[in-house]
């Protein structure tokens, strides 16, 4: 798959703020893309420079092999959804999903006929003759879908689309979102601060903190393969392990622990282990290498997942184990922790 | 509003009686058959059919209708425009202080630079340069209410609109203006209203020949008020405060 957008070293300041620093990602053909970050990364910049908004101060944007940096957002095959929708309240559904296309050269009859067919899709159709503020959040969503999908661009933008919603309606609009990719073909790109929306929805995930691109990834991957502190911390819950990275081991204040695979070479570093990796066992165990003993600190049912918090002298935060289904502990029980050491992470810095 | 205590009552209609006494004493005199502030002579029409009957203002109220189109026309497209381009530059208070400066300038000062002006560069007094006078201050007063209109706009809406392929001309046809439509309206309106009433401008830009209403009034009550002049005076009541309170209607958010 080729890419559709490629960001080469992007740059952009707004007064002292550098809101991107020398940013860079491709976007292939295609696929649901998510820029995932806290507010203040850069994501919506980066968005508004994708859409002809805003002007980077240096680097490339190339769509479709072609630099695209000073076309005005007008003649730029891109369209972009708000994230407030910005439906024009004194036009009717009808009217705002045809607007675009009455930019172009189509005559009269294709524009109804492509109307009604987008307006079908999104189960819009009854609504054709209200005005916007006769819709619901949900129906203004899908308004503003269908009228930037309307124009079949080579790259669909939406900002924050669904944070406007309840979060009833949000998960079924995630899978009408990602319905609605599929059957129109065109390629998504996504700015959200909610991780499980990126994860759950996107094909690959670019993971922002303080205007810079850490990591690119599939969301599997980032979850089991984070490349940076942020990523690691950011995307579900880690547990962390502060110490000294050795030739095969990390000695943390706790103890020394045996490295995954592929070592990133020496120094401080922290080892990461995700919850549900974690091995929870009543009683003193054996106290062999990769293994810890706590007290039962806190344990949280969910139904199908229970968490528990175990003490480990030394560490000032208490790890976190996800166990699947019920699991009856007394809090202040003795307990031994271990994990297979390829399921960890070692991160520098 | 919560209880409103009985001073603060007393206030209210001592306060609305200084305002309001005048204007109801002239209504009742347009009314009065005797003619004299004094003596109450019976209910009459009469001092209206006067009025209808009269040349010289029928005349001076075509012409300054007249001119308060024409002005408010210009001064509406003018301070629209002006709304939009300063809206776009952003807080700037030197700038805004320059837009404003007509509507605060005290119209006597205005008046005396702009016939100086006029004879400076030979410009001959009358119905044009009276309605050019009208246009000065009224800009600044429709960029004033355009741009409330226009700050409350919410940007992703232009935004939107150039992301779906309209240019910066389509955008404004199709989007902005409309959506600031109440706004524009309601700045022509007042335009219309002051420049209708205006006096000291027009007193001194207007040639011999250009007689606007308020210069016809002032000849007459000279020597005097005559009756019909009261009656004049009500029907301008009438016609500004329906103007203002339609002004006012449509600056008010329609949420």
């Amino acid at each position: 798959m080729g890419n559709v957008i490629e960001v080469v070293s992007v740059t952009k300041t707004f007064g002292d703020v550098t809101a991107l620093d020398e940013v860079s990602l491709q976007i292939r053909e295609n696929e649901f893309f998510a820029l995932l970050g806290p507010s203040g990364c850069g994501k919506t910049t980066l968005l508004r420079i994708l859409a002809g908004f805003e002007t980077p101060d240096s680097g490339q944007v190339l769509l479709d092999g072609t630099d695209i940096v000073g076309v005005k957002p007008f003649r730029r095959p891109v369209n972009m959804m708000f994230q407030n929708y910005a439906l024009f309240p004194h036009m009717t559904v009808w009217r705002n999903v045809a607007y675009g296309l009455r930019q172009e050269n189509i005559d009269k009859a294709e524009i109804d006929r492509r109307v009604g067919e987008i307006l079908e899709m999104v189960s819009l159709s009854p609504l054709a003759e209200r005005k916007p503020h006769q819709l619901s959040g949900g129906q203004s969503q899908r308004v503003a879908l269908a009228r930037a999908v309307v124009k079949r661009p080579r790259v669909l933008l939406l900002d924050e689309p669904l944070a406007a919603l309840d979060r009833q309606i949000r998960g079924e609009m995630q899978l009408e979102l990602k319905r609605l990719q599929h059957e129109v073909g065109i390629t998504f790109v996504i700015v959200t601060h909610d991780q499980d929306e990126a994860m759950s929805m996107a094909d690959r995930i670019a993971v922002m903190s303080d205007a810079r691109v850490l990591q690119v990834d599939d969301p599997v991957s980032l979850y089991e393969n984070p490349q940076d502190l942020f990523v690691a911390g950011f995307i579900g819950t880690m547990n962390f392990l502060p110490g000294e990275v050795g030739a095969e081991t990390i000695s943390t204040a706790v103890g020394d622990f045996v490295l995954p695979p592929g070592r990133p070479g020496a120094g401080p570093g922290r080892l990461a282990v995700r919850p549900e990796t974690i091995g929870l066992s009543l009683g003193e165990g054996e106290a062999g290498r990769n293994s810890l003993r706590g007290t039962v600190a806190d344990v949280s049912f969910y139904g199908a997942m229970t968490h528990v918090h175990v003490e480990v002298e030394g560490l000032d935060r208490p790890l976190v184990v996800t166990n699947q289904g019920p699991l009856r502990l007394e809090i202040g029980a003795a307990v031994t922790l271990t994990w297979p050491p390829e399921a960890a992470v070692v991160l520098l810095g | 509003m919560g209880e409103v205590g009985p001073w603060l009552k007393a206030h209210l209609v001592l306060v609305y009686g200084f305002l309001y006494l005048p204007i109801v004493v002239l209504f009742g005199m347009s009314f009065n058959a005797s003619g004299l502030p004094t003596a109450w002579g019976g209910f009459t029409f009469g001092w209206y059919r006067e009025l209808v009957e009269n040349q010289a203002i029928l005349s001076g109220a075509r012409t300054s209708i007249l001119i308060a189109l024409g002005a408010t026309a210009v001064a509406t497209i003018i301070g629209t425009l002006l709304a939009v381009g300063l809206e776009r530059v952003g807080t700037n208070l030197a700038l805004d202080a320059v837009v404003l400066a007509p509507a605060i300038v005290p119209d006597i000062v205005l008046a005396i630079s702009l016939l100086a002006f006029y004879t400076l560069i030979s410009f001959t007094l009358g119905t044009v340069s009276v309605l050019l006078a009208h246009v000065l201050f009224n800009i600044a007063f429709v960029a004033a209410i355009v741009r409330v209109r226009l700050h409350n706009l919410d940007p992703a809406m232009e935004e939107a609109s150039m992301d779906l392929g309209a240019g910066e001309l389509k955008t404004f046809f199709g989007v902005t203006l409309p959506l600031i439509l109440p706004g524009v309206m309601a700045g022509a309106l007042l335009a219309f209203t002051l420049s209708l009433d205006e006096f000291v401008l027009a007193f001194f830009t207007a040639g011999p020949t250009t007689q606007t209403l308020p210069i016809v009034i002032y000849g007459m009550v000279r020597f005097g008020v005559p009756p019909s002049v009261n009656a004049l005076a009500v029907v301008l009541i009438g016609v500004s405060f329906t103007l203002i309170i339609a002004s006012q209607r449509l600056t008010r958010t329609e949420r």
